[in-house]
């Protein structure tokens, strides 16, 4: 990725500075600088030159891809982060992010309209419809053509073979008459070649995709529009943790600060993208007003944090299941995204989830309250257990929300506090839930059934809308406080959506690049 | 002879990174710990052990080292419950808890009280120790498995990956299928 790195002084007033390289931040990235423009990424991490050799295929050794500075939890639902959705390093959360890419469901978009709870997203879902398509042909996504629920729909490339808790999930639901497929994946099937993009390899199902993809069949953001990125003139800047914004006494960012090798630089640029993702995107803005008062910033930033209803029963089956090996989720329904029995808002999908053996006994550690030789024989069950999880609907509650604790971190900032207490609803999805995946799991043979009630992903807390009142960025991400700061990343989306988030992130990355282009 | 783990982590299956970590756990050295003292280090191991007794099967994991060395490195998980101090806060106030509750007139087992404290029988509003243990227990258990003699137990061969190919996944994959049918 360096032979051709370009570099930009620092005195060079730059056509804009991106935050962040993860799903959002990659994208526009790669957009801007194709369109010619001079444009620095600052990441806080470092980059992986060579997964083949720095991935150790090992659950421990690999937590160097999560990001590790302490987050309070707090709340009547704690959420987890670290190894449960945050990352660190050129790539962001997608160097270990699961590329379960769904397209989220149009009705989504609209629960105010169509259930009168929470609020429309301020686009229509055609917009996002050919970034999705975009985004899925430059990752080269596997996944089933025509698809199933959106017939219309095509993938560039065939599924992902199934590994065993996805045979599992169909034997279950073939029996119950839910609907199953191959989920859209954004892994290669087959050696693939984006134009614009370089050559990569095929999946060689080694199972541990969440450590790292090791031969860059998983489209983790540093082998897709990264390395595009850079071959159009972008620099990446690893290691360089943003601090603060210098400001010009219009108020617009005239030069962002951030902290290398224990050095503050400080890079002057004409725009800013904060990419940074829904915890530290929030955090940031409340450092630089923390620095500077007269900064404007709405009360909605922080605000509305979600994380994903996302409800586990494992089960143990006579035959081994080894799921250590294959694609960890492959199977999907969308059966239940508007069930006619619901009492909720919104709906869920339904995954197959393979998982490896820490990951799973720390859900087993949380979560059933075996202690002393009963744990110990439960552990020894790992060869032969499977699970099935959710991806359910989490509405926005403005007391959900990031804040700055009182608590120093090492670099003398305050760590952020998180607060996550789920309402009514989430709880009725999770109550539709259970007893289905239970279902499923017995029908499939499954027996010593337990739940693992926890959510995933960070959502939300720099919301678009329409307005200034309720949030943060207006319907492009350009937020509403300062005129050349744009947000792209999880903090922008209104709502949830039941599907996994990272397709959604880039086609909005584009969609922000694009009139940021059009604008100038 | 070697062992079939020993072979199978000597050969070209396993990458050189991956080999180093796992070599690397097999030899560890008698430990010193670093953050817990002397009058805590015995507790901590015995807790561990009450948690998750290494006897059936024998393994020989050295859980309580690696916490000791996380805490000494001050290396955390990305995040903790905000009802909770910082760990190292955490550690010493629930040591104090359990070494009080143990040297009591009519004290419980260590395994009674672990039943105790998971079911928030030591819970205060200042310190939900129940919440310290979940976390305790999630330290013990990744440890644990992180372990090689672990993964002999398990006969796990999940970081053997270095030369697959499609081709020998799928061939895995459809050996276990046929065995699930
Ligand atoms: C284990 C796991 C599994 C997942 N599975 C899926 C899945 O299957 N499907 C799916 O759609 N999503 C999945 N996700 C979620 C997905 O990865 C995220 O939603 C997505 O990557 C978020 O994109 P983002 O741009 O908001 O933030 P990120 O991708 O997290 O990127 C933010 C970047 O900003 C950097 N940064 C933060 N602060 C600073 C600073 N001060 N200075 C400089 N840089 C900074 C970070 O280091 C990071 O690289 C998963 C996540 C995890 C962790």
């Amino acid at each position: 990725m360096t032979a051709t790195h370009r570099t930009y002084p620092l005195d060079e007033s730059v056509d804009a500075v991106i935050i962040g390289t993860g799903a959002g931040g990659s994208p526009l990235l790669w957009r801007l600088a194709q369109a010619g423009l001079h444009v620095v990424a600052l990441e806080a991490g470092r980059a992986w030159s060579d997964p083949s050799a720095d991935f150790a295929t090992d659950e421990v050794a690999q937590s160097k891809l999560y990001w590790l500075d302490e987050r309070l939890s707090g709340g009547d639902q704690p959420t987890a982060f670290g190894a449960n959705n945050s990352g660190i390093g050129v790539g962001g959360s997608t160097l270990h992010y699961g590329a379960y890419v769904p397209r989220a469901d149009p009705r989504d978009l609209r629960l105010h309209s169509l259930q009168g709870v929470a609020v429309d997203w301020p686009l229509d879902y055609a917009d996002l419809t050919r970034y999705y398509q975009e985004v899925e042909t430059f990752l080269g996504v596997s996944g089933p053509s025509p698809y199933p629920w959106d017939p219309a729909r095509s993938y560039p490339l065939p599924p992902i073979a199934l590994n065993t808790a996805a045979h599992i999930m169909r034997r279950g639901c073939d029996t119950l008459g839910i609907k199953t497929s191959p989920a859209p994946i954004a892994a290669l099937s087959q050696p693939y070649l984006a134009t614009g993009s370089e050559h990569r390899h095929p999946c060689v199902h080694r199972g541990y995709c969440h450590q790292g993809c090791r031969n860059g069949a998983k489209a983790s953001m540093d082998v897709t529009y990264l390395p595009a990125a850079v071959a159009a003139g972008a620099e990446i800047r690893p290691q360089s943790f943003v601090t603060g914004i210098e400001r010009d006494p219009q108020g617009r960012i005239t030069a962002v600060l951030y902290d290398r090798n224990g050095i503050t630089e400080r890079q002057r640029c004409n725009a800013v993208f904060l990419c940074a993702g829904a915890i530290e995107t929030p955090r940031q803005l409340l450092l630089w007003q923390a620095a500077d008062s007269t900064l404007p910033l709405n009360d909605a930033v922080g605000r509305n944090f979600m994380a994903h209803v996302s409800t586990q029963v494992w089960a143990t089956f006579p035959q081994p299941t080894y799921l250590y090996r294959g694609f960890p989720s492959t199977l999907i329904t969308e059966d239940l995204m508007r069930p006619d029995d619901a009492d909720f808002a919104g709906g869920y999908l339904i995954q197959s989830y393979g998982i490896l053996p820490i990951m799973w006994a720390e859900q087993v550690a949380r979560s059933r309250p075996l202690l002393g030789q009963s744990l110990v024989d439960y552990l020894m069950q790992y060869p032969h257990v499977s699970g099935l999880g959710i991806n359910g609907e989490t509405l926005p509650n403005a007391d959900n929300r990031v804040t700055l604790s009182s608590e120093k971190d090492a670099r003398g900032l305050p760590k952020p506090h998180i607060t996550l207490t789920l309402g009514e609803n989430e709880e009725r999805i999770h109550l539709h839930a259970d007893p289905t995946l239970r279902a499923i799991l017995t029908a499939a043979g499954g027996a010593d059934l337990w739940i693992s009630r926890r959510t995933a992903h960070t959502i939300g807390t720099c919301r678009m809308g329409t307005h200034a009142k309720n949030s943060v960025v207006g319907p492009y991400g350009r937020s509403w406080d300062i005129p050349n700061l744009y947000i792209a990343d999880n903090s922008v989306f209104p709502t949830s959506l039941a599907a996994n988030p990272a397709l959604t992130i880039m086609a909005l990355a584009l969609r922000t690049a694009d009139h940021f282009l059009q604008q100038r | 002879m070697q062992s079939p783990f020993i072979q199978l982590l000597q050969s070209d299956q396993v990458s050189p990174q991956t080999r180093r970590i796992l070599e690397e756990r097999i030899a560890l050295p008698g430990y010193k710990p670093g953050f817990f003292t002397a009058e805590e280090w015995p507790l901590v191991e015995a807790f561990s052990e009450a948690v998750l007794p290494q006897t059936h099967p024998f393994t020989n994991a050295p859980c309580a080292a690696l916490i000791d060395q996380a805490l000494t490195r001050e290396e955390g998980s990305g995040w903790r419950y905000a009802a909770l101090p910082p760990a190292p806060i955490a550690y010493r106030l629930a040591l104090q808890i359990i070494r009080e509750a143990l040297t009591q007139a009519d004290a419980p087992t260590i395994a009674i009280l672990l039943n105790q404290i998971q079911h928030k029988q030591h819970d205060t509003p200042t310190f939900p120790i129940s919440l310290w243990l979940e976390g305790f227990k999630v330290d013990v258990v990744r440890y644990w498995l992180a372990h090689p003699d672990t993964m002999v137990a398990l006969d796990y061969r999940g970081f053997a990956d270095d030369r697959l190919t499609p081709h020998d996944a799928l061939t895995e994959i459809q050996v276990i299928k046929q065995a699930q049918r």
